[in-house]
Formats: C-alpha cells, structure tokens, sequence
C-alpha cells in the first residue's frame, strides 16, 4: 500500500516536471544592475554644490530630529513604551504576530528619520526580521503624511490600539 | 579644488564602505539574479512583479545606510518581503490585469496545458510554505540545500514541506479528476 502511495507521489512528480517556470525578461539582469551602477556612479559623483547642499540637509535634518526629539522624551517616553506593549498584545492577539517582535521593530522604527510614507514603509520591509510583522506593520503606516518618525509611528501605535478596543468591544 | 574634494571623498570611510557594499551587491546579483527572481516569483506567482520586487529590493539595499552584517541573505529577505507586500497589494486592488503566467511547459500538449490549469487552480489552497517550495523544487530545480538557504529554513524542514505540499497537490489533482 505505502510501495503504492510512493510509486503515484513519483509519478506524479514525473508528470509535473514537464512543467516549468517563466524564465525573467531579457533585461532583468541588465536593468538590475544599471541600478546598482547608477548607485555607484552617485556615490563617487560628487561636486561642490551637492556637497553644499548636503551639508544644508544634514543641518536641517538635525535641527528637526533634535526638536521632535526632545518633545519625545518630555511628553511621552512612559506612555509610548506602555501603548507599545498594548499594541503589541492586540496585534499578537489578533494576527498571531510575533509580539516581541513587533515591540522591537516599532521601537527600531520610531528612531528612524522619515522622507515619506514611502521611505518607512522601505525600511520596514527591509528590517523586519519576519515577513508577517513588516507587512502587518506597513498596514499601519498612515497614508498622505509627510512622516516624521514620530507622527508616523504614534499613528500606526494608535490604529493598533483603535483595533484592539474595537476587537475587545 | 574639486578634484582634491572628490579624491578625499574616494577615500572617505563613509564612501568606501557604501562603494564597497554596491560592489558586494553587484556581485551578489550576478551570481543569484536567477535565484532572486524565482524566490519572488515562488510568492508573486507574477513574473513581471517578481522582476519588479527584485528591482525594487537592489534600490532598497543599496540606499540603506545601516551597517549589514551578511548581504545575501538580507537580500533574499528584502526580495521575500517585498513580494508579500506585493500580493498584498494585488489582493486590495483586485487587479490581475497584465499577469503573465508563471508556468509553462517544457513540451507543446493539450495534457500538460490542461495539467498548468490544474495545478494553478489547486496550488493556492496549499499552506503558504508548501507552495513556495513546490515551486521552486518541482518548476525550477532548485535544490533542497538552496531553497532553504532562500527561505531561512533548514533542509530537513524544506524537503517535509515539499513532500507534504506535493501530496496534498496530488490529492488536491485527484480529487477533481
């Protein structure tokens, strides 16, 4: 019987390998390294007024982290880490993601500077240590803000909770 | 001025670390291209989104700024993730406008088209490990030791996937046979 059941998961594995997969285009490997070459080249092409205007950025940049920072640490360090573990345990609760997890990667998150909704949603697929928290996560990222690491992770902290008091009721 | 500007920058430990992770990254492509791609499309199920996932990923990586400890298979899990987020995208917009198939066959028969369409339809009601490994193992000989590595597994695990998601395909086939 079990000889039987082998032989037909054979034959049937014989039967499938005359199947296979789309191979990519023609310029798969070519636009993919054009982009790591387009990189390169910016990561060498440097002029004075690129310089000038990076400098300009960083300074700006500071100026905004050190503000939102300190408004951080005076109004909510405590309360941020309990809704944390609040958002966690509803997420954890409702999803089955990884709660720890989830606390690190919103923790990681929080201390990052953001461009754009899209950027954090870049880093957070490119960070989270597993597939389900990163996409659970980016569901949360609120559209249309300009994100600052703050705004954007009080407002995914607070669709999490919002989700956990709707499931409770 | 600006010659002695950009030859300090060449030797700037911010620029030779970023240069040296772009070369890292180029060397990772050209030796996985296919790999990446097919890890993708193991989820996409899409190859035109795969490509793009894989696309997207190397831009990904290559403007992150952290330190990465093994490139290769944060790559592998940046092109996963991203996958995912891609069918999760498809879902919400309900869009399969523009998909290509991901199967065909080695040889021209009414058996083996009828065979795609079966295996389309049932494989997707396999558990989401089962599918990618049936994918990647059965449509494009990937070996037991290099799906693992792709999907952060041990080969143990991979090769019971596979045996499990391959006889619940066959049942899945049979049934409606």
């Amino acid at each position: 019987m079990k000889t039987n059941k082998l032989d037909s998961i054979e034959n049937f594995e014989r039967e499938l390998s005359q199947l296979e997969l789309a191979k990519p285009s023609e310029n798969y490997v070519r636009k993919g390294r054009e982009i790591i070459n387009e990189r390169r080249a910016t990561a060498t092409n440097f002029d004075i007024s690129t310089l000038f205007s990076n400098a300009l950025a960083i300074v700006g940049t500071a100026a905004v982290i050190a503000t939102i920072f300190v408004s951080f640490v005076m109004n909510a360090e405590s309360s941020f880490q309990s809704d944390l573990d609040n958002a966690a345990s509803a997420a954890y609760e409702i999803e089955k993601v990884d709660a720890h997890r989830l606390v690190r990667s919103l923790e990681t998150f929080s201390q990052q500077s953001f461009a754009s909704v899209s950027t954090a949603e870049e880093f957070l697929l490119a960070n989270c240590q597993d597939c389900h928290t990163a996409t659970y996560l980016s569901a949360f990222i609120p559209e249309n803000i300009e994100g600052t690491p703050d705004q954007i992770s009080r407002l995914m902290q607070e669709n999490i909770v919002t989700l956990l008091s709707n499931t409770d009721s | 001025m600006l010659e002695l500007t950009k030859s300090r920058l060449l030797r700037d430990p911010e620029t030779v670390k970023v240069r040296s992770r772009l070369d890292e990254l180029d060397e990772i492509f050209c030796r996985k291209n296919l790999e990446l791609y097919l890890s993708a499309l193991a989820i996409t199920r899409d190859p035109n989104s795969a490509e793009d996932c894989v696309h997207d990923s190397l831009i990904a990586v290559a403007e992150l700024k952290q330190d990465i400890k093994e490139l290769e298979p944060y790559l592998f899990r940046v092109v996963r993730n991203k996958a995912i987020h891609c069918v999760k995208q498809i879902a919400k917009n309900d869009s399969s406008e523009g998909i290509r198939d991901y199967l065909v066959t080695r040889s021209d028969s009414y058996e083996n088209a009828k065979l795609i369409d079966q295996i389309k339809e049932h494989i997707g009601y396999l558990d989401f490990n089962h599918q990618q490994v049936l994918i990647m193992k059965l449509f494009s000989d990937l070996t037991f030791d290099e799906i693992a590595k792709i999907t952060e597994n041990s080969p143990n695990t991979v090769a019971s996937w596979y045996r499990r998601g391959l006889e619940k395909l066959q049942e899945k086939v049979h049934e409606n046979q």
